[in-house]
């Protein structure tokens, strides 16, 4: 008993460990792609600080981006991963059920109400129009919580009524809006070293929560009675898992806007990869979402070169079809 | 007697129940097509002006030029994008036995939409040179394939809510490959926004010439298959033991489906969640009788888009709003209601 789980931790560590190169290899790319190629020695030599012959581009542009995908990618894959773990519907993710088109309408009504309002702001819009929109949600799914196709397809409605009126929003004022619109295509284009501190601190407070839950999820998906006869408050634990995957998912959207699909796929590889045990599964999560988004904003930089397109759409094309299979998969209809 | 009497009977009431329906659609129709005419322009313009056009008198010249190059064909492809979409939504939801299903739910506009958007980044030259309507034909036709096997309607008796899901994935991905063209042909954001909402704002004549022909045939088509639709209904064992041809069937009603979500989205764009509503509404007035529903659907659709293009330019924030805000924003709420009362059906 005790050697097995030693052998599986090591063997999550080696996993961890694989990932993690990935992801360097990713940012080393990440930072030396794009209209001016820089080898990658000089991005390296750059960073430790040994060179500064382009300080100006990995520094200012490159290097925040590179650190914001990946930031980003890991909340909404952490995010996805709590949702999952609470709900225990493989087809649940913050993008399915609404959150993050409410989160993304609230800023776009807030921009265009006061298009003067700082960037600091945006998260805590984005928290409210979260939340909101998941009480609608679970208010309207109420009976059908335990059906997780019912769920999901609730969800995907109330996001289609939020992104239509985000579509309202954007075409009646294209000129208080144009902020809103590249930030609204789920780009990681032009952010900056501003938007860091709003990310890392969100982070900072709600990765130790993701943590401290781990174990109750582990406990919880033993099933309701189960985890009520250990000792754990269900009710209590569900509510305070999706508070944090709620401003996990509305913290990203507000940076970089509606990027779907990693917070179902991320969870998804790493359960594969990784069995169920939370501790074990959230940094593997995090890696994988970071890795993720990571590829997806190098690809839609360097496929067609002058043109850039958002990263939202390379999420989609991969995030769209895993879903109709997971559909495909999923037996208990 | 007393039994034909009472046999008689509802058949008569849904008689005038149709009869009803369609003089008021009619007349609603006209009336809005010729409010839509001098409505929200720039000029003085009335009914008067609408009367010298029809009487073919000399009005006011500019008023008149208004009317019949810009006005008329605007109005003229709204009511056929409204109807065509209601018709393919109604043989849709006829066909896989699914209250959600739509052309924008299912993902067929989307694809549509894409392969327009595909011919226009020029990057296969003769699939940029073939006709717009051909071009949406075949992007609708490969959408139709996908859904058909990746939702499984293949199958008997498959879960309505999969298919339901499956089918929005597909039309998620459809809209993310069209925004990938159309940045890739154009690099304008505010475009494709405005051209993915579905608008007829920038319609001529040559358009209303490829719309109105598709939309007539996708009628008759819809008219002849109503009788069978209105048999597998019944279910499909049944349907085949009173002698109907599945396969025929479904063959006939895809391409019908596929030729007027072709047609209305090489006007308009794909505009969402009309061939939702319509049938749905008419549903409840009208009947599940598909031969009663098919011209109830078409002109009840054709007075939606007429109407809410007429109210998108007349209270809309700028002056030329796409419809499709109008139509999306409503027909998600709708959706949301749908859904909620399908699943509960379903799971409660």
């Amino acid at each position: 008993m005790f050697s097995q789980s030693l052998r599986q931790s090591n063997k999550s560590i080696y996993i961890g460990l694989i990932f993690l190169a990935l992801w360097m290899f990713f940012a080393v790319w990440h930072v030396s792609a794009g209209a001016v190629a820089i080898p990658w020695r000089e991005v390296l030599s750059n960073v430790v600080g040994y060179s500064d012959e382009h300080e100006f581009i990995i520094m200012g542009y490159r290097l925040p981006r590179m650190l914001i995908a990946s930031l980003v990618g890991a909340s909404l894959a952490l995010s996805g991963l709590l949702v999952q773990g609470v709900i225990r519907n493989p087809l649940a993710s913050p993008d399915v059920l609404g959150v993050t088109a409410g989160a993304s309408l609230a800023v776009v009504f807030v921009n265009a109400m006061l298009p003067d309002i700082a960037v600091v702001w945006f998260p805590v819009i984005a928290l409210i129009g979260g939340g909101i929109s998941t009480v609608l949600l679970l208010s309207i799914a109420k009976p059908v919580l335990h059906h997780p196709a019912a769920l999901a397809l609730i969800g995907i409605a109330l996001a289609a009524v939020m992104s239509a009126g985000i579509d309202y929003f954007l075409i009646s004022r294209p000129m208080e809006i144009n902020l809103s619109l590249i930030w609204m295509t789920g780009s990681v284009w032009g952010r900056n070293w501003s938007h860091l501190p709003i990310l890392l601190s969100f982070f900072a407070v709600l990765l130790p929560c993701a943590i401290w839950l781990a174990y109750r999820l582990d406990l919880l998906s033993l099933g309701d009675q189960t985890a009520h006869g250990i000792g754990v408050d269900v009710q209590r634990l569900r509510i305070v898992t999706l508070l944090v995957a709620i401003s996990l998912a509305c913290v990203a959207v507000s940076v970089c806007g509606n990027i779907g699909f990693i917070g179902l796929i991320a969870p998804h590889a790493a359960r594969f990869l990784f069995g169920n045990r939370h501790i074990a599964l959230i940094p593997l999560a995090m890696l994988i979402g970071a890795v993720l988004l990571l590829s997806a904003d190098l690809f839609a930089r360097i496929l067609m070169p002058p043109i850039e397109l958002p990263a939202g759409i390379l999420t989609a094309l991969i995030g769209a079809p895993y879903f109709i299979f997971l559909l495909s998969r999923y037996k208990h209809w | 007697m007393t039994r034909v009497a009472t046999y008689s009977t509802p058949a008569q009431t849904m008689g005038w129940r149709l009869f009803i329906a369609i003089t008021c659609g009619l007349l609603m129709l006209l009336f809005g097509i010729g409010w839509s005419l001098f409505v929200a322009s720039e000029f003085e313009m009335g009914w008067v002006d609408v009367a010298h056009f029809i009487l073919g008198q000399d009005g006011e010249m500019i008023h008149q030029h208004i009317i019949k190059e810009t006005r008329l064909p605007r109005a003229l492809s709204a009511a056929g994008v409204g109807a065509a979409l209601a018709l393919a939504g109604l043989l849709m939801q006829a066909l896989t036995r699914n209250p959600l299903a739509s052309p924008s739910i299912f993902g067929v506009s989307a694809g549509a939409a894409f392969a327009f958007a595909f011919a226009a980044t020029g990057l296969i030259p003769w699939f940029s040179a073939l006709p717009i309507l051909a071009t949406t034909f075949i992007g609708a036709c490969i959408a139709g394939v996908a859904v058909f096997f990746l939702a499984g309607l293949y199958q008997q008796n498959v879960n309505p809510i999969r298919v339901v899901l499956a089918g929005i994935a597909l039309n998620y991905l459809f809209i993310s490959l069209t925004r990938a063209a159309v940045i890739f042909a154009d690099e304008h954001a505010y475009g494709v926004l405005h051209w993915l909402t579905g608008s007829v704002g920038n319609v001529n004549w040559s358009h209303v010439n490829t719309l109105w022909p598709a939309l007539l045939v996708g009628f008759v088509l819809s008219v002849y298959l109503s009788f069978q639709l209105n048999l597998l209904a019944l279910g499909e064992s049944m349907m085949k033991s009173l002698g109907g041809s599945l396969w025929w069937v479904r063959t006939l009603a895809a391409f019908t489906i596929v030729l007027l979500i072709a047609a209305s989205v090489s006007v308009a764009g794909p505009l969402a969640f009309i061939g939702l509503v319509i049938p749905h509404i008419c549903r409840a007035f009208i009947g599940t009788d598909i031969r009663l529903l098919v011209p109830t659907v078409a002109i009840f659709g054709a007075n939606l888009l007429v109407y809410a293009d007429a109210l998108a330019q007349l209270y809309g924030p700028g002056r030329e709003n796409p419809v499709g805000i109008i139509t999306s924003l409503f027909g998600a709420l709708f959706f949301l209601a749908l859904v909620r009362w399908q699943v509960r059906k379903a799971y409660v």
